[in-house]
């Protein structure tokens, strides 16, 4: 750790506020400023209106209101729900979907990291025969399909033709409920972690020093493990960050399919129902993970080369 | 070693055979015969190919020439699998999906198509500004750059949807807020490392002005990139179509497109999957034969990038 990877570390964290900064007030300006409210209007007269408006602090000025949000963001509360769970505390409503929908996108990249890498591995060094050709196919397929397709494919062969997967999530059954989103997930990491696996295991073998240490008479086994595979996985884990934050994208509607009662499902139904605060705690998570995925990813890539944190990069 | 003799015979004049190296003479063939040799060569981007123009003439000619329309409901016949009467059955309000299906894909690709053209327009101007001029212009452009994309797709579609009714021209707008990041990031990248080329010096030496020399030497020379990573581009625009009208920005009824239907299928997708599963299959073959189409342009267009 010298100094100048302390500044830049230090130089992306602070971009990193500054955005999540933006993205908060845009939302929070956005929901506030809009016609319509999250009450039915049509029943309320005029003065319960300005009441119910009291009561949640609605009736301030915009820029009081922001204050009084972040105030109590630090906190850790995110205010209450509107319509969807009347009164209750947001944080308290999402934080535990919030975990499921986590749980999932780090299951689903773990599988489809292994199983890619797997994959990535056997085609590189059976190049060019059917288990190439297979991986590729595979490859192929799960870049196109997107994830809701496979879950679909999975619900309706497996949680309905021959039901041996339950097709909603069961409280007290929560690994086996999970099968069926994790993989549908995890297919389009599958592919991506296959193809870059076989892409950087290609040009490890044909690189100098595989030919020296072929040629100082190492047997193929520690070739492989030994040589090849630590050199080529390094970039690999590099791309895992980038497939993790699209994956976040697609869980809300793999969630839908599935049933999971995960953040997806609640933040399509309060953008329904202009529960303000349900969306501004969701946006605001999802733009936290995904922000500070973003920041992981850059400052291990400042770590593995230099060239990148000395602004050299480019 | 020392007693080997040699005889007049053990040597043979070489003469000048190893500088007659006789060139194989190619015929002389326009640039795009040599993609176009290369592209069927390869047989995932031919299929490809020819699954795109059979969905997008299938998209065309149904809804001109069957005897169903899209938005016709008979609610007597609804929720029915497919026959002879009904090749891709009909939906929960009984319209016939057969023509529902191409209908919607028809919009589906009009929709993706439209998104893409701008945002290279919008992404090329942006990464070409920022990359030939450099600089104070370049270092401001980027940092904005660096702020939008770090805010998620997610987040800035869920905006989108707080501000706008649904409509076709919502879905395009937010293709276009995700999607023209990258467009210009590949164009940027691609004029820094064309600007320093000679030609340009030498047209910049001839008393080009910037305004000729982006858009006579750089850009016909990015083009190949660009063209390629529209292509690439339109897969994700499908799938974000589907994906918003999922989350309830999609296009309003009775119009269709392949996430609409997919989102309405959704409903009894339990009980009746065919109504989710064909619009559904239909999208994935479709966003399966650009990324094949793309592929295969890539490589032919240019066969340094091949992989592997």
């Amino acid at each position: 750790m010298d100094k100048s990877m302390l500044k830049y570390i230090g130089k992306r964290i602070l971009i990193s506020i500054v955005t999540l900064f933006v993205i908060l007030s845009i939302l929070f300006l956005m929901t506030r400023l809009l016609p319509g409210t999250p009450f039915n209007s049509e029943k309320m007269s005029p003065e319960q209106m300005e009441v119910v408006k009291a009561k949640y602090g609605l009736d301030k000025p915009v820029i009081v209101q922001f204050g009084n949000y972040l105030k109590n963001m630090v906190k850790g509360d995110f205010g209450l729900s509107y319509v969807l769970y009347k009164d209750q505390g947001v944080a308290d409503i999402v934080m535990p979907r919030a975990k499921i929908s986590f749980i999932y996108g780090i299951a689903a990249t773990a599988l489809g990291t292994i199983v890619g890498m797997l994959l990535g591995i056997i085609a590189a060094l059976k190049r060019n025969t059917i288990w190439d050709t297979i991986a590729t196919i595979i490859s192929v397929l799960g870049v196109s399909i997107p994830s809701f397709v496979f879950a679909l494919l999975l619900v309706i062969i497996l949680g309905v033709k021959l039901p041996v997967l339950p097709t909603m999530y069961l409280e007290n059954d929560p690994i086996v409920s999970s099968i069926i989103p994790v993989v549908a997930l995890s297919m389009s990491v599958i592919a991506n972690v296959a193809r870059f696996t076989r892409t950087e295991m290609i040009s490890v073998l044909a690189s100098d020093y595989m030919t020296l240490a072929l040629a100082k008479g190492l047997d193929k086994k520690t070739l492989i493990f030994r040589h090849a595979l630590r050199n080529a996985l390094i970039p690999v884990i590099t791309v895992i960050g980038p497939i993790l934050v699209n994956l976040m994208t697609g869980t809300m509607v793999v969630e839908s399919i599935c049933n999971v009662p995960g953040l997806g499902q609640i933040l399509i139904d309060s953008i329904h129902s202009n529960d303000y605060n349900i969306i501004m705690a969701c946006s605001f998570l999802y733009a936290f993970m995904y922000i500070a995925m973003m920041l992981i990813i850059d400052v291990s890539y400042g770590l593995i080369d230099p060239r990148i944190r000395l602004g050299k990069g480019e | 070693m020392d007693n080997t003799k040699f005889l007049p015979d053990d040597f043979e004049l070489v003469g000048d055979k190893q500088n007659i190296n006789i060139d194989e003479v190619l015929p002389s063939r326009p640039m795009w015969q040599d993609i176009l040799g290369r592209f069927k060569e390869n047989k995932g981007a031919v299929i490809g190919v020819i699954l795109i123009i059979i969905i997008t003439l299938l998209a065309i000619i149904v809804p001109m020439v069957s005897k169903w329309n899209y938005a016709e409901m008979n609610t007597s016949i609804a929720n029915r699998v497919p026959s002879g009467e009904h090749w891709f059955g009909t939906d929960y309000l009984g319209r016939d999906l057969w023509v529902r299906t191409w209908q919607g894909t028809r919009y589906s690709l009009i929709i993706a198509v439209v998104a893409v053209i701008i945002d290279i327009v919008v992404g090329m101007t942006y990464g070409l500004v920022s990359g030939y001029f450099g600089g104070m212009v370049d270092a401001i452009m980027q940092r904005i750059q660096e702020i939008i994309n770090s805010i998620p797709t997610l987040v800035v579609l869920i905006i989108l949807l707080t501000v706008m009714k649904p409509s076709l021209k919502t879905v395009i707008i937010a293709l276009i807020f995700t999607e023209w990041i990258p467009m210009s990031r590949i164009t940027r990248a691609q004029v820094l490392k064309v600007k320093e080329e000679e030609y340009v010096l030498a047209a910049r030496t001839l008393g080009a002005g910037n305004f000729f020399i982006l858009f006579k030497e750089i850009l016909p020379n990015i083009f190949g990139q660009l063209i390629i990573m529209s292509m690439m581009t339109i897969p994700n625009a499908i799938f974000y179509e589907a994906y918003l009208a999922f989350i309830g920005l999609g296009l309003t009824k009775p119009l269709a497109s392949l996430g609409t239907l997919i989102n309405d299928g959704f409903r009894l997708f339990q009980v009746y999957p065919h109504a989710m599963l064909i619009p559904a299959a239909v999208m994935a073959i479709l966003m399966l034969s650009f990324n094949l189409f793309g592929d295969g342009l890539r490589d032919a267009l240019d066969p340094t990038m091949k992989e592997g």
